[in-house]
């Protein structure tokens, strides 16, 4: 980003003042401190992409609840919850693309300049006006001859030109490192038009899927995208796939020590805390448009078909309970990890069975269900499962009691508006696999930016450029070694000094 | 089953603790009492043994989750092993430093940042080894973090050498009269050396993580408050490269940009679950729990110091003017001005 606009006609007014300022260092450092600031900001404020907000509360209900409603009214006025995706933030990332492809080209000319035609011819003003530039003496009479092998030796690329009874010599060692540093600015232009791109002409979204179940993702360009692109898309073909769940399992592996946080849970609970999910596997078969793949999807895993991909993201486990009254069993969901009573017609929470004036003695609580295949270094072991912990509590005083280990064989008693009932963890297992999918056609672009540019920093910062200016007169030379460092240069006059001497 | 402590090797790790700040404190000696060389060698020779243990419990706890997960896992993966893992790299980094330039002076500013993340894990926090999700089993894990963490390390190492800097220029140089090769230029240099390690490492450890994101959740940037720090502080090194380069903001300002950016390096290593904490709850129970008091000050500290530094009165730079330095040489500007001279007459 040079700080000297190279145009010589000068544009009419605003646009020359815009143009002057999209070639500015300063500006385009101020761009990125408040593109900084305003990203700092958007992790202090929660986003509303990201935010989770508290069971029973709705979004603004939460954020009325922590700022107050006034406050809230000022932060969602000036776009503080979205941040990222706030009109003037793009605003600001565009003007900062801009900026990158104006001082890019403007770069990229210099750098092509100074490579094919750099200038070579210098009078004594020149050194005189440059603070590094020194003057040699020669004893020889063959100066330029010995400086130009020199250089040469030395692997400098030497252009040397008369003027006179002097002559002028240009030499420049390292250029990669210059071209390496046009090349970062392109890099920067690459990966946001990727990022671009992708935005404009991909889509996402997310699917559920039971155990053997077949399900057609219709995907939805249109989805999500600004009015100005949405004409863009409008006419992309229609994407249909089918997706095809054949299996899904959920393996659990055995910790090899108890965490220390459940050291004094009761021996026979243990071996619960010791479960934990070790892996989540769909076998998926998608397809269209008479191609398909089919394959293992798991976390670190997607499927891919043409460009579309499809990614485990998640998983559900649900388990049921058996409620015994009367000799009459009746089947409900088990609400795993809640508080939840049992009222004439199920599980409700104490909150609902209060304010409906259910009679409750007690409460429950139940861990997450775990079951699957269990693997113990690395070989399976056998099913687990449905087991989870159930934990019981006084509605009067509220304190739970220790809980205790459910599986489909044990009972429990209960009462139900003062009637006793059993209550019995069903045998029965839902499991859903989660799948987010992604179609997004700038992601090339954006991996060969990122390293083009990783690898074009590494060049600009580990290979030296050093430019060398000479102008050897009859008597005297002029010397610049300039790009290195006074030491380097401090070296190179000296070594100079010696080879003139002779 | 082995006791937990010695299975996870927590008593080899408070050893190396209490090595490293052994280590420390010779260092201290060494650099305060020049004469005393042979301090200096001792607390080469503790530091390189405390490494040594710490490279074995880090092989410990690999080999715990190789059991368990039935392949390498780089134990790095919570909070704790994680700024272990951070002071073992820059302990390494210094060591190599230390070999390279042969001089150990800097051994109690390059322990600072060590002995300071190693004592934030004494301040309780949870040391047990993790539980993988299925998401950090991948081989990214390994290539992201060392990346990462390379560059932090170094940036570490910059902001050390940066408050050196500016310690050293407010008393009067005290450094360079213990040994005169360590001038401001030198720390200077150093300092911004260390930036250009840690960028492109930065820079291909954001890349590497993108990928793996991709991988595992179909999303390469998703404006998580970790990810958006890490830009930030992409950010401002981005700043601090094109100023130091085009305006040759160096001294003072650079040093001044190395901390800025290293406090930005903390927040986005430890400090975004704190931000998480502070501002989420805005209760105080936020500083309650394990060590947020003790980062807000450290970070408070971070920023704080170097400011009041920045803003007191500033003695002059030391850099020589240019001439100076090509005093053996007969100067251009001073030939062109005497032909400039005969021209006239």
């Amino acid at each position: 980003m040079s700080s000297k606009p190279q145009q010589k006609q000068e544009l009419p007014e605003p646009l020359n003042t815009i143009w002057k300022w999209l070639n500015s260092l300063p500006v385009a450092v101020g761009v990125i401190i408040v593109l900084a600031i305003l990203s700092a900001l958007g992790t202090i404020i929660p986003q509303e992409h990201l935010a989770q907000p508290p069971m029973g509360l709705s979004l603004e209900q939460m954020y009325i609840e922590r700022f107050g409603a006034q406050k809230y009214g000022i932060i969602k006025q000036l776009g503080l919850t979205h941040i990222y995706f706030t009109p003037y933030f793009f605003v600001l990332l565009l003007w900062l693309s801009i900026s990158a492809v104006v001082c890019t080209t403007t770069r990229i000319k210099n750098t092509f300049q100074a490579y094919s035609r750099p200038r070579i011819k210098h009078t004594p003003r020149f050194y005189g006006n440059a603070k590094q530039a020194v003057v040699l003496d020669n004893a020889t009479p063959d100066a330029t001859v010995k400086l130009e092998a020199d250089l040469k030796a030395r692997r400098y690329r030497v252009k040397t030109e008369t003027d006179g009874d002097a002559v002028n010599i240009y030499a420049d060692r390292g250029y990669v490192q210059r071209w390496a540093i046009a090349a970062i600015h392109v890099s920067v232009i690459i990966l946001l038009a990727g990022a671009v791109y992708g935005k404009i002409f991909g889509t996402e979204g997310f699917v559920r899927m039971a155990d053997n179940s077949t399900q057609t993702l219709r995907l939805d360009f249109m989805h999500g995208k600004h009015r100005l692109v949405a004409p863009l898309v409008s006419r992309l073909p229609v994407h249909e796939y089918e997706l095809n769940q054949d299996s899904f399992r959920i393996d659990y592996d055995k910790r090899i020590e108890l965490p220390s946080m459940f050291a004094s849970v009761e021996p026979e609970l243990q071996d619960y805390y010791r479960y934990f999910v070790k892996d989540y596997v769909s076998n998926l078969t998608v397809s269209r448009n008479g191609r398909s793949v089919s394959g293992e999807v798991k976390v670190n895993h997607p499927v891919r078909l043409g460009k579309l991909n499809i990614y485990q993201s998640g998983y559900q486990q649900r388990g049921y309970m058996l409620i015994e009254q009367n000799g009459e069993e009746t089947e409900y969901p088990l609400p795993s990890g809640l508080w939840f009573v049992i009222g004439p017609n199920g599980p409700m929470t104490p909150e609902q069975a209060m304010s409906a004036g259910v009679m409750v003695a007690e409460a429950f609580f139940a861990e997450p269900l775990k079951a699957g295949t269990l693997y113990v270094g690395g070989e399976p072991q056998g099913e687990i499962g449905p087991m989870t912990i159930l934990r019981t509590a006084r509605m009067e005083d509220g304190a739970a009691s220790q809980g205790r280990l459910l599986t489909p064989d044990d009972t429990q008693q209960i009462t139900i508006d003062g009637q006793p009932a059993v209550l019995r963890l069903s045998a029965k297992l839902e499991n859903y696999s989660d799948f987010s999918y992604k179609l997004d056609p700038g992601i090339p672009a954006l991996y060969f930016g990122w390293i083009l540019m990783t690898v074009a920093i590494t060049l600009a910062m580990y290979i030296p450029f050093g430019k060398v200016n000479l102008r050897v007169e009859p008597n005297r030379t002029f010397a610049l070694v300039s790009g290195r460092g006074i030491e380097s240069a401090k070296q190179e006059y000296t070594r100079w000094r010696e080879l003139l001497g002779k | 089953m082995p006791n937990v402590s010695e299975a996870q090797g927590l008593q080899l790790y408070d050893y190396v603790m209490m090595v490293y700040f052994g280590a420390f404190v010779l260092y201290a000696f060494h650099m305060f009492w020049i004469r005393h060389k042979a301090m200096g060698a001792v607390a080469s020779i503790l530091l390189w043994l405390g490494w040594i243990g710490q490279t074995v419990f880090l092989v410990e706890r690999a080999i715990f989750y190789y059991h368990q997960h039935q392949g390498f896992v780089l134990p790095a993966t919570n909070m704790f092993e994680a700024i272990s893992f951070f002071a073992w790299l820059i302990v390494l980094l210094y060591l190599i430093g230390e070999f390279v330039i042969k001089t150990r002076i800097f051994g109690v500013l390059g322990m600072i940042v060590p002995i300071a993340a190693m004592a934030y894990t004494a301040a309780g926090i949870n040391t047990d080894p993790r539980q993988l999700m299925p998401a950090l089993k991948s081989y990214w894990l390994v290539f992201h973090i060392v990346s990462v963490f390379i560059g932090y390390a170094a940036f570490a190492i910059a902001f050390s050498l940066a408050i050196m800097y500016l310690l050293n220029a407010r008393r009067d140089h005290a450094l360079k009269r213990i040994d005169p090769r360590f001038n401001l230029q030198f720390l200077d240099d150093w300092s911004y050396r260390m930036v250009l390690l840690g960028f492109p490492m930065l820079t291909l450890g954001i890349f590497l993580g993108a990928v793996w994101a991709d991988s595992a959740w179909g999303r390469y940037w998703g404006w998580d408050p970790k990810e958006t720090w890490a830009l930030i502080t992409w950010f401002i090194y981005l700043a601090f490269i094109h100023l130091r380069i085009h305006w040759r903001w160096v001294g003072y300002r650079s040093a001044l940009f190395n901390i800025i950016g290293f406090a930005s390096v903390l927040i986005t290593f430890i400090g975004v679950n704190l931000l998480d904490r502070v501002f989420k709850l805005n209760s105080i129970h936020a500083y309650a729990e394990g060590g947020g008091t003790f980062m807000l000050v450290l970070l408070g500290l971070a920023v704080l110091i170097p400011t009041v530094l920045y803003f007191l009165p500033t003695p002059k730079e030391e850099a020589a003017p240019v001439e100076d330095q090509l005093s053996e040489f007969t100067l251009a500007s001073e030939v062109a001005a005497d032909d400039a001279e005969e021209n006239q007459a």
